[in-house]
């Protein structure tokens, strides 16, 4: 439909006045309108839920194991645990008994030796408890240390209880 | 002390059970001659060395799992490792495990208790009796068995039983067992020079050896039949050791269990904190000796000379059966026991060493001397008492 654009213009209202406090209400409404999120902020905060998240899951289904020892494991401790003391035991009664001071400096070197070879073993033991041959070489290992003051300290009293020299031709 | 110990172990159940399955783990063959030398490096692997006839070297490993689940499979394979590295000059095995793999290993797999019966301090007694050399080479030839025990279940219910709550006890049944068998053997030429390195390992000669060997083995086991050769040197160290035959060569041996060796001669045992028996001596054994036991069960005829020399050690000394010999001991601050009679020589102040006692004549033309100092020497005909 054909229209003069210079109507149009005469019909337009004239322009109303600001008010006063014009500047104010712009301030005071463009203060309560509501925040445009942005893209940044919505990825933070999908990454805090997901590590949230994660970090619950994780703790609830990927605890430290309770360190617990097998049965096999506490039996044994009790056995070295009393072979330990019988051990400490017959070292001081052998201390006590023998003159030479080398002889127990290479007994003690000797025991030295042993408990290092037991602490190898018993770390095996810790990753293979129910090995029979590991069992046996840890027993094995402390009744050795047990039997060899033992053997010494009957050496001695044996040589101690002689008190006159002999030169005997048969 | 009470005896130590009856203990009562409880297993867990560990694994499903599978199949026996066998591995081939090396399978290769080297030609070798004589300028070729040969060394093999073992830990925690048990192997047998037999005599090649066909001038090569052959190295044939395999291990068999029964009851074993795929995973502890795949563990202990991934935890061995074998290598073959061939140059001009030497041939060289490396071969190691994580964990120790004999000839056969039992797994226990049940959570039922279990008795272990206390005998690993072997049986006490007051006499010793002489050993024939025949008995003592069954013993040793015994425990260096070619082949597996056929009743796996009959030798561990030997050492083990099954208790119940009420401490009744049991035999331990097939399904409570793992078990995995290992045949690792070399076949090595005789002119070829051996060294062997071992660590936790079991050495086993199937075969009298000739070659030159040079061995350091600390932990495990060492087994052999005849070992000749005047070149060879042997430490072996915190294990057992057996022989049916040495012949030439030095011999270092510390704490050495129930060592065992059928016959002695023309070498050199340096040893310390070891047990000793020995089936016969003959000519010109040399020992050296701190605080070890020693058992002379016989001599040969003409042995002509044994010298030992010993400190804080045990002889316990059978007479040779002839009458042409002599037997001196020289020292101090030792004690002799013989026929019920004990001669007891006081320590010198100044550690000189006397002569103590000499049993037969001088003219004789096989003697055995002892110097010893703190030391406990016993004699006997076919018995030694051990009480005083």
């Amino acid at each position: 439909m054909k229209q003069d654009i210079r109507e149009l213009f005469k019909e337009e209202e004239p322009l109303k006045p600001l008010p006063d406090a014009h500047r104010a209400e712009f301030l005071e409404k463009l203060k309560n309108q509501p925040k445009r999120h942005s893209n940044y902020m919505f990825w933070v905060r999908i990454a805090a839920v997901l590590i949230i998240t994660l970090s619950i899951g994780y703790g609830l289904f990927f605890q430290p194991p309770v360190v617990v020892d097998s049965p096999v494991i506490t039996q044994i401790k009790a056995v070295e645990d009393q072979y330990l003391k019988d051990i400490e035991r017959e070292w001081k009664q052998f201390v006590a008994i023998a003159k030479d001071e080398v002889l127990v400096a290479r007994y003690k070197a000797r025991l030295e030796d042993l408990d290092a070879d037991y602490k190898a073993i018993a770390a095996e033991f810790q990753n293979n408890a129910n090995n029979i041959e590991i069992i046996e070489s840890l027993v094995e290992n402390l009744q050795t240390r047990l039997q060899i003051l033992k053997d010494i300290q009957e050496h001695i009293k044996i040589l101690n209880q002689k008190n006159e020299q002999h030169e005997n031709t048969i | 002390m009470k005896t130590p110990f009856k203990c009562l172990l409880l297993m867990l159940i560990t694994s499903a059970t599978a199949l026996a399955q066998r591995h081939q783990i090396l399978d290769k063959s080297v030609a070798l001659d004589k300028t070729v030398a040969v060394q093999l490096n073992i830990e925690n692997i048990y192997l047998a060395i037999e005599e090649s006839t066909d001038g090569s070297i052959h190295f044939d490993y395999a291990i068999e799992f029964e009851g074993y689940s795929k995973k502890a499979i795949n563990e202990k394979l991934n935890g061995l490792k074998t290598d073959v590295v061939i140059t001009d000059k030497q041939v060289t095995l490396d071969a190691k495990s994580l964990s120790q793999i004999s000839f056969q290993s039992f797994v226990l797999t049940s959570d039922h208790g279990l008795y272990l019966e206390d005998d690993f301090g072997g049986i006490k007694t007051d006499t010793i009796f002489r050993k024939s050399q025949d008995a003592l080479l069954k013993e040793i030839q015994k425990n260096n068995r070619t082949n597996w025990p056929k009743d796996a279940l009959k030798f561990i219910n030997g050492r083990f039983k099954k208790i119940d709550k009420d401490g009744n006890l049991s035999n331990i049944r097939k399904g409570n067992v793992d078990i995995m068998r290992s045949q690792f053997v070399i076949k090595i030429p005789p002119y070829v020079k051996l060294t062997i390195k071992s660590k936790n390992a079991g050495i086993y000669f199937r075969n009298d050896v000739e070659n030159e060997l040079s061995v350091n083995s600390k932990k495990g086991n060492f087994k052999a039949k005849a070992l000749r050769n005047d070149l060879n040197t042997v430490s072996l160290e915190n294990l057992h050791f057996e022989a049916e035959a040495i012949t030439g060569g030095r011999y270092e041996l510390k704490n050495v269990k129930n060592g065992k060796i059928g016959s002695f001669m023309e070498a050199k045992i340096t040893s310390e904190f070891s047990k000793l028996e020995i089936g016969e001596t003959g000519r010109h054994a040399i020992i050296n000796d701190f605080n070890s036991e020693y058992w002379f069960y016989n001599w040969a005829d003409n042995f002509e000379k044994a010298l030992m020399t010993t400190e804080y050690s045990k002889i316990n000394l059978f007479f040779p059966d002839e009458d042409s010999y002599q037997i001196g001991t020289y020292g101090h601050d030792t004690a002799h026991f013989y026929d019920g009679v004990t001669t007891e020589i006081s320590p010198s102040r100044d550690n000189k060493s006397s002569k103590m006692m000499i049993i037969g004549e001088d003219s004789s033309p096989n003697k055995i001397q002892i110097n010893t100092s703190h030391g406990i020497v016993r004699f006997g005909k076919n018995f030694i008492e051990l009480k005083r």
